[in-house]
């Protein structure tokens, strides 16, 4: 008795329990309220773990009545990251149960949660095959649901006969499903073993239904793509040709129907099927595809009719809106794609351009893409693109930075000789608006200094993305200039401009390039060059805007680095060191604007070096890349340079003395290599001029500008290159490359031929050296002298016999193998200076 | 075709996503976390698309059949249409090759259905009836690809299935009540 009561006890509990949990099972809402109202992550965690657990025990004790809307919770937790995989079976349950709300909750479940690589799928494989027989359509609807979106392609051939048997039926509502179905079938599985997805297509197209007719389309595209992929692996013969004939004029014809105005179908209501005023947009572009993929390969007489057809769509679909664009588009693109007649070339190229002045961003965006694939093939099409270059140009100026690039793109892509003028001159508006506001080249330092508080230096600033930008376009600009150019004036102009905007964002091969080109061009051009550039970079130090050195660091910061130009400096420095005798003699620039120029860049360089004042600070990124300060500091020894070199050639007495108060004044420079370079500088320019310094400070012969150019055109191919901010050398390495070639050191190392044969000039005739390839070696030693002793240095600019004493040894301490040679020439140098 | 579709909140919660390819939780929690710093942020001036490269897929089972490898593991140029309706953002992937335009439309297409299925459709109507907005995506999506450009198509069939549904639930709510007061008198 009393065992009895205690079971009964027991089980009255047990059931109690049961219930309570049961009769708790919170609504679907109820959850979503909670959610929503839960004020931290670890709150919603805590909710979803308990509603799970709970979740999970009625699933285990095998619970009906609340089946479905656990599922319904499950998929809540797993839209927001939660796992649920305990609920897979669960689904599978409920997607087999005969009940239609439980079906239908139970496939949404398996087609959210779970994919093709789940076995747990091919449990239901049976379930399937009942329900795609069943005579209730919206079941059948659910099973071709779990076909098309997630079968394995085991299910998709074990059920392919049923899926066919539903390509023939009646209610185009399971056949539209059908065929989305048969088109994972036919993506999942081998040619041979859907060839009757192949035969029921004309069936399909037979019938008078939008829906299907889409879907059929849909169907087209994926079977030929089948077809391309099989490629008669699979022995049996193409079903492409047959499938063709049958369903091209029937694809065309609903098309023509379809720009009619829907005569010839059937619809329950036309309404629903319009938008914007083309008749069923969806419907066109889907057949314009099928088109497509079944025009490649088909016969003269069936493209005639194509051609007809898009003419057709052509000119009676407006394109303001975005549904008639859409199909224009598809049509645009069909028509390119296929071997179409001429005017529907032309026809589909002038399409273009009207997209590119939509009002619909999305439009010029995918009207610049696709006129880049028509300049990219060529052909009479890529011409036609040509004469759309004013509205290409005109996007270039577009706030969106993909539309931008794409136009940019684009604009540099239909470049020739014949418009290249217009299209550099724009990009260079681009470039400049890109690296912040550049060209401002004319604005003294003293101004600079006052507004420098709340300016950003303008190129450095950028962005890693906005300068790799930067230094792409200028890359691509420099191509044009050098592909292109009407005159070398021009050429000039354009490198300068860019050189202007982007400054040391430039890449290293763009310089190279650049002054390889002027090296092998006649003396009138090279003049221009040197004046040119002698504005830009250089002529604002002249005028006296820089008289007085700046004083605080505070003010040194400012005015000295932001709205410098290092780069443009540094060529410009070293264009007019070497042929700005042509220009200092016969005018253009008076050797006192010269003189003074330098000075001044001279002067405001002189706080910046070896003070390690800009260490750090601005070039960001890949290790090795200069600081600010060392560029700085290259455009002082370029300048110093220069003011030798000028001197010494055009043999003026200002620039003289100017050069020996300058190489004087840096003679006790803090920073070694400026030193070392102002007292080898003094020393050739003490007393009257010899012949050695002439000799050693006489022009550079021409550079390989060939070589050169090959270079530079074949960065825009390995893309990745021209991109690179400041490469680990700048243009002192570069010269080093291209007259040392055998020290091998810079990354893009000139051609042997030309290096060779630079090195054995300066072999031979030791007297055409150029000082500045010192640099590179005792650059290279600079670590040596530092823990040697400074203080010999320091002694070192008093008299020259010391310099004979110590220099080579130095130097040879220095940089070993590579400094063997730099120092026998300055062995050569230093010894004829004496005798 | 289309790979997925998602609609994502102002604030970066995602209110449904819907996937036609096979790829793991992980996967899915990447593509979203990308999806909410590459979309929402762009102004409005800016185009509706976003070019996008997909992670790789997962492997998939291997098939005994040796059947055709699925052409997506080959291009994973992707590209992101979205568009923006109120507080929501309407993202769709597709293929690198795939009418960027017809997508946008598809996009309308699925909203002004919704519109008129819960009749001024607002972000809470699919949070709290997110089902149902997964239901109205079944009728016009399969596999991918749009499966009715008719609206009022489309609506019909999901309100006969919903009324299907409801129908059956009424009877099988009764039996059940039924089953249970059986059940509990025969224990007492």
């Amino acid at each position: 008795m009393e065992k009895e009561a205690k079971k009964l006890f027991s089980r009255a509990k047990d059931s109690l329990s049961k219930a309570k949990r049961t009769y708790t099972c919170r609504t679907l809402k109820e959850v979503i309220t909670a959610y929503r109202a839960c004020t931290s992550s670890a709150e919603e965690r805590a909710l979803v773990k308990k509603e799970s657990a709970h979740i999970r025990d009625l699933f285990k004790e095998g619970d009906t009545a609340f089946r479905r809307r656990n599922v319904a919770k499950l998929l809540f937790f797993h839209m927001n990251g939660y796992p649920t995989d305990f609920g897979h079976m669960e689904c599978l349950r409920l997607a087999a149960s005969p009940k239609f709300a439980d079906k239908r909750v139970g496939v949404l479940g398996l087609t959210v949660l779970v994919d093709e690589r789940a076995s747990i799928l091919m449990l239901m494989t049976n379930g399937l095959k009942a329900d795609l027989v069943s005579d209730d359509p919206a079941v059948t609807a659910l099973a071709l649901t779990v076909l098309g979106d997630i079968a394995t392609p085991e299910m998709l051939r074990d059920l392919t006969l049923e899926l066919v048997s539903h390509l023939r039926a009646r209610s185009p509502y399971l056949v539209k499903k059908a065929a989305l179905a048969a088109t994972r079938a036919v993506r999942k599985l081998p040619l041979d073993e859907t060839l009757d997805i192949w035969d029921a297509v004309p069936d399909m197209l037979a019938m008078r239904s939008d829906a299907v007719h889409l879907c059929a389309n849909t169907l087209i595209v994926s079977l030929v793509e089948q077809a391309a992929a099989d490629g008669g692996r699979s022995g049996e013969p193409s079903p492409l040709p047959a499938l063709r004939a049958a369903c091209l004029p029937v694809v065309l014809q609903s098309l023509r129907d379809a720009v009619a105005g829907g005569k010839g179908q059937v619809h329950a209501d036309a309404d629903g099927s319009m938008a914007s005023g083309v008749r069923n947009p969806f419907l066109q572009v889907q057949a314009l595809t099928a088109v497509r993929a079944l025009g490649t390969g088909a016969s003269r007489d069936e493209l005639c009719t194509v051609s007809d057809v898009l003419v057709a769509v052509a000119t009676s679909t407006d394109a303001s809106k975005l549904a008639g664009a859409s199909v224009l588009y598809e049509m645009v693109r069909t028509a390119l794609a296929l071997d179409t007649t001429e005017a529907v070339q032309q026809t589909a190229v002038n399409t273009l351009g009207q997209f590119l002045a939509h009002k619909d961003t999305s439009v010029r965006y995918v009207a610049l893409q696709e006129m880049a694939s028509v300049v990219t093939r060529g052909g009479a099409c890529a011409a036609s693109v040509r004469q759309q270059r004013a509205t290409i140009l005109a996007c270039v100026q577009e706030k969106d930075p993909s539309i931008q690039a794409r136009a940019v793109a684009l604009a540099f892509a239909i470049a020739d000789r014949s418009n290249v003028a217009d299209i550099a001159g724009q990009l260079l508006v681009y470039v400049r608006w890109l690296s912040g506001g550049g060209g401002s080249g004319g604005k003294g330092d003293a101004d600079v200094a006052a507004d420098e508080a709340d300016t950003p230096t303008p190129s450095l600033d950028s962005s890693a993305d906005g300068g790799a930008r930067v230094a792409d376009a200028a890359t691509k600009l420099a191509q044009l200039a050098v592909q292109f150019a009407p005159s070398s004036e021009w050429h000039v102009d354009t490198l300068t401009a860019v050189l202007g905007a982007v400054d040391v964002l430039a890449s290293e091969v763009v310089v190279s390039t650049f002054l390889a080109f002027l090296s092998v061009e006649p003396p009138a051009v090279q003049a221009y060059a040197a004046r040119t550039l002698f504005e830009a970079g250089l002529a604002r130090y002249s005028a006296g805007s820089v008289a007085t050195p700046p004083t605080s660091p505070l003010q040194r910061d400012s005015g000295g680095v932001s709205r410098r130009k290092p780069r443009l400096e540094r060529v410009a420095a070293y264009v007019l060191g070497e042929y700005g005798h042509l220009v200092v003699s016969g005018g253009g620039i008076t050797p006192t604007a010269a003189a003074s120029a330098l000075t001044g860049v001279i002067a405001v360089c002189k706080w910046v070096t070896g003070e390690g004042a800009f260490e750090g600070g601005g070039m960001d990124g890949a290790s090795g890349a200069p600081t600010i300060g060392d560029e700085i500091g290259r455009v002082r020894s370029h300048a110093l340079s220069a003011l030798v070199k000028l001197s010494v050639r055009s043999a003026d007495s200002d620039l003289l003395s100017a050069a020996r108060r300058a190489t004087a004044a840096l003679s006790d420079s803090g920073d070694v290599d400026t030193q070392q370079r102002a007292v080898e500088y003094h020393a050739l320019l003490e007393g009257p001029l010899s012949g050695v310094a002439l000799a050693a400070l006489a022009p550079l012969p021409p550079m390989d500008y060939a070589a050169a150019r090959q270079r530079l055109l074949a960065v825009g191919s390995r893309r990745a290159t021209g991109t690179s901010m400041v490469a680990h050398t700048g243009l002192v390495s570069l010269l080093d490359d291209d007259f040392m070639g055998d020290r091998g050191g810079a990354p893009a190392a000139a051609p042997s031929a030309f290096g060779s044969r630079g090195a054995v000039d300066l072999m031979g005739d030791s007297s055409a050296t150029d000082l500045i390839a010192f640099d590179g070696p005792l650059g290279g030693g600079t670590a040596a002298y530092e823990d040697g002793q400074p203080a010999d240095l320091m002694a070192l600019g008093q008299s020259t016999e010391l310099v004979l004493a110590n220099q080579p040894s130095n130097a040879r301490q220095a940089a070993g193998p590579s400094g063997d040679f730099a120092s026998s020439v300055l062995d050569d140098v230093l010894g004829d200076l004496t005798m | 075709m289309m790979h997925w579709m998602m609609l994502i909140s102002r604030q970066g919660k995602v209110r449904l996503s819907k996937w036609f390819d096979a790829s793991t939780t992980a996967q899915r929690a990447t593509i979203m976390r990308d999806v909410v710093t590459l979309v929402l942020p762009r102004p409005s001036v800016m185009c509706n698309v976003v070019e996008w490269t997909s992670p790789p897929p997962p492997p998939s089972s291997p098939s005994p059949s040796g059947a055709p490898a699925p052409p997506s593991s080959a291009s994973l140029a992707r590209k992101l249409i979205y568009r923006r309706y109120a507080s929501l953002y309407f993202v769709l992937c597709i293929s690198d090759g795939d009418n960027e335009l017809s997508a946008l439309e598809t996009v309308h297409l699925y909203v002004e259905s919704l519109d008129k299925y819960f009749g001024n459709v607002c972000e809470l109507d699919v949070i709290f009836n997110f089902d149902r907005a997964y239901f109205l995506a079944d009728e016009l999506f399969l596999g991918g690809h749009l499966q009715e450009t008719n609206r009022a198509t489309v609506l019909r069939n999901a309100r006969a299935a919903d009324e299907l549904a409801e129908r059956v639930v009424k009877f099988s709510e009764k039996d059940a009540a039924a089953r249970r007061a059986a059940g509990v008198t025969s224990r007492v």
